[in-house]
């Protein structure tokens, strides 16, 4: 009688241990199978997050925009050198003029280019060789 | 049955009990460990049901794989060169992101010319845009450098 009353009371702890191994042998086998099957679709969802972030600013923004802008807004001596739009979405123009001031100012009165600041300016036979540059959105 | 025996019986499951205890607590949180990574799992695999398009309708060229969207930007990169008199002087596949289509491009011409196109490559549907590129003067003209990107799914 001691000895059944004793199996009597370990039994619990002991049937929660063996239930808890089998319990768990299952999920991990759930668990394998969804990360097989999870994985093409991560790497899916990597994939349109990383075309999400390359598409979002030029979306935004044509270029046909950003070059009407600069085409209207140079002053009627200053010449574009380069107008290069990196990877990054950032913008950078190098104009030629004989006035690098009223270049500025035109620029700035333009609403599409407000974002344009100084980068640098140096001085080349044709006139003062202007860079300008606006950062990424 | 005597209450000395009882007592006895007690005592032994009690013991036998506390000694199981750890090894029960060990996988009882393994087991809690493995349920939470399957809802986690769960959760991923069944979110992109929703966000599987990239742009609005209508704005991706919507075509089998990459070398098609490939393929549907170099067409109307040159059928509008033709329609604006432009020298495409160089077009190549690029690589990009899985989701897009790109293709590098060297083109040049006179300038409204260049401008025309530049803006009807990117007014067309479905979408493309330039992502990244570079206008220069050259003789009388101006040439573009690009790499023009498409959502091809």
């Amino acid at each position: 009688m001691p000895v059944a009353t004793a199996l009597l009371l370990a039994m619990g702890p002991a049937a929660t241990l063996v239930g808890a191994k089998i319990l768990a042998e299952r999920e991990a086998a759930v668990v394998a199978d969804l990360r097989r099957n999870a994985a093409p679709q991560l790497s899916r969802q990597r994939d349109l997050a990383d075309a999400r972030a390359l598409l979002a600013p030029v979306v935004a923004r044509p270029a046909a925009l950003t070059i009407q802008a600069f085409a209207k807004a140079l002053p009627a001596d200053a010449r574009l050198l380069r107008l290069e739009q990196y990877a990054s979405g950032a913008l950078e123009a190098e104009v030629v003029t004989s006035d690098p001031d009223q270049l500025r100012g035109a620029i700035r009165q333009e609403a599409a280019l407000r974002r344009m600041r100084d980068a640098s300016q140096r001085q080349a036979d044709a006139g003062m060789i202007v860079t300008l540059r606006q950062d990424a959105p | 049955m005597t209450r000395a025996g009882i007592l006895a019986g007690v005592g032994a499951g009690l013991v036998a009990g506390l000694a199981l205890m750890p090894a029960t607590r060990e996988s009882l949180a393994a087991l809690s460990a493995l349920r939470s990574e399957r809802a986690t799992l769960a959760l991923a695999a069944a979110a992109p049901a929703a966000p599987t398009t990239l742009l609005v309708t209508g704005q991706s060229l919507n075509v089998a794989d990459q070398a098609a969207g490939r393929a549907a930007i170099e067409t109307r990169v040159q059928a509008l060169s033709k329609a604006n008199g432009l020298l495409v002087e160089k077009m190549r596949d690029a690589q990009s992101s899985a989701a897009l289509a790109a293709v590098s491009l060297r083109i040049s011409g006179q300038e409204k010319a260049l401008l025309s196109f530049i803006d009807t490559l990117e007014r067309e549907q479905p979408l493309m845009r330039m992502q990244m590129w570079r206008i220069e003067p050259v003789g009388s003209g101006v040439r573009l450098h690009a790499t023009i990107v498409a959502a091809w799914q």
